[in-house]
């Protein structure tokens, strides 16, 4: 149970801490060489860099797999490691801008909450599940959604998405070349 | 990918209408057209028909994320960026290739039904 406590806590921190905590820092690191540099000297846990950057969700697929194996010898301990699991997804989902990551969250967390009221052979089936869609996650964050998106505008409102790009001819962009010519008219006349 | 991973075309209402992955329906409101007959490329990788369009250039999709399955939430956008790059590509029309129809031999389960597709994708206006 006290390794079950302890894995958990790391992975709660590496998946919730990436974004509310040291979310802006994260950017930092990955993107830029010196601020990389100076994380790393300044932080007194700097191995926590290299893990989100490096393993975001390798210690969440070990976790979950770990639950699975280890239901069927202590099941009380495990729902209360899975509780912990849907907070921390649940958590993950209203830190989460991006639409899409965010719907990621709220089905994985669903699944959690599968796994945490159904039976035994439930909870292990929506576990596996559950790690199997960690690692595509893994996989596709080598791609990140705004260069998915790139382009394209995006908003949410109660639920729907609206995702629109518009080129050549369209309304928007006629819209915008006119606008675009009234300043220009409006500077030239000062 | 289904085992029948048929991406068929139709036209409908005045537009010509594609399926990707049996789940996402795309409208192309102005299909660009040579002799007479609409303009498809299939575009291999992805298994994915794409109708040649005409200006105005927009993609645009409006659901409910509700209806996004895990997989879905990035088969979405990839194929919103791939009618982005495709959709306005320059022809020459004399190195079209001609094509027919055909709906011969298609599983009852595989059939084109666009009523039934709820996640639909704009293609110009």
């Amino acid at each position: 149970m006290l390794q079950i406590s302890k894995f958990i806590n790391h992975a709660n921190r590496t998946l919730v801490s990436a974004y509310c905590e040291i979310g802006e820092g994260l950017e930092l690191y990955e993107m830029k060489p010196l601020g990389r540099a100076i994380l790393v000297a300044a932080t007194p846990t700097f191995d926590i860099w290299e893990d989100l950057a490096e393993k975001r969700f390798k210690s969440l697929i070990d976790l979950v797999n770990l639950l699975a194996k280890k239901l069927k010898t202590s099941p009380e301990e495990v729902r209360h490691s899975i509780s912990e699991l849907k907070q921390a997804f649940f958590i993950e989902q209203t830190l989460e801008q991006d639409p899409m990551a965010k719907r990621r969250y709220e089905i994985l967390a669903n699944t959690t909450l599968e796994a945490l009221v159904g039976p035994e052979s439930v909870a292990e089936s929506a576990l596996k599940d559950i790690a199997q869609k960690l690692d595509l996650m893994q996989q596709m964050s080598r791609i990140p959604s705004e260069e998915l998106l790139e382009g394209f505008s995006v908003s949410e409102h109660e639920g729907r998405v609206r995702i629109e790009w518009t080129g050549s001819g369209s309304k928007e962009n006629q819209a915008e070349k006119l606008s675009r010519t009234r300043t220009s008219t409006t500077s030239t006349g000062n | 990918m289904k085992a029948n991973d048929y991406e068929p075309t139709k036209r409908l209402n005045g537009t010509s209408v594609s399926r990707f992955h049996y789940r996402f329906l795309t409208v192309f409101k102005k299909p660009r057209i040579v002799n007479e007959r609409p303009v498809v490329e299939f575009v291999t990788p992805a298994h994915v028909p794409v109708f040649l369009s005409e200006l105005p250039m927009r993609v645009h999709a409006d659901l409910d994320l509700q209806e996004l399955g895990f997989e879905e939430t990035w088969s979405l956008v990839i194929l919103l960026q791939l009618l982005k790059k495709n959709c306005w590509k320059d022809i020459e029309p004399i190195k079209l290739s001609d094509y027919s129809v055909s709906t011969a031999g298609v599983p009852p389960e595989a059939l084109f039904d666009p009523t039934k597709l709820h996640l639909v994708i704009e293609v110009s206006q």
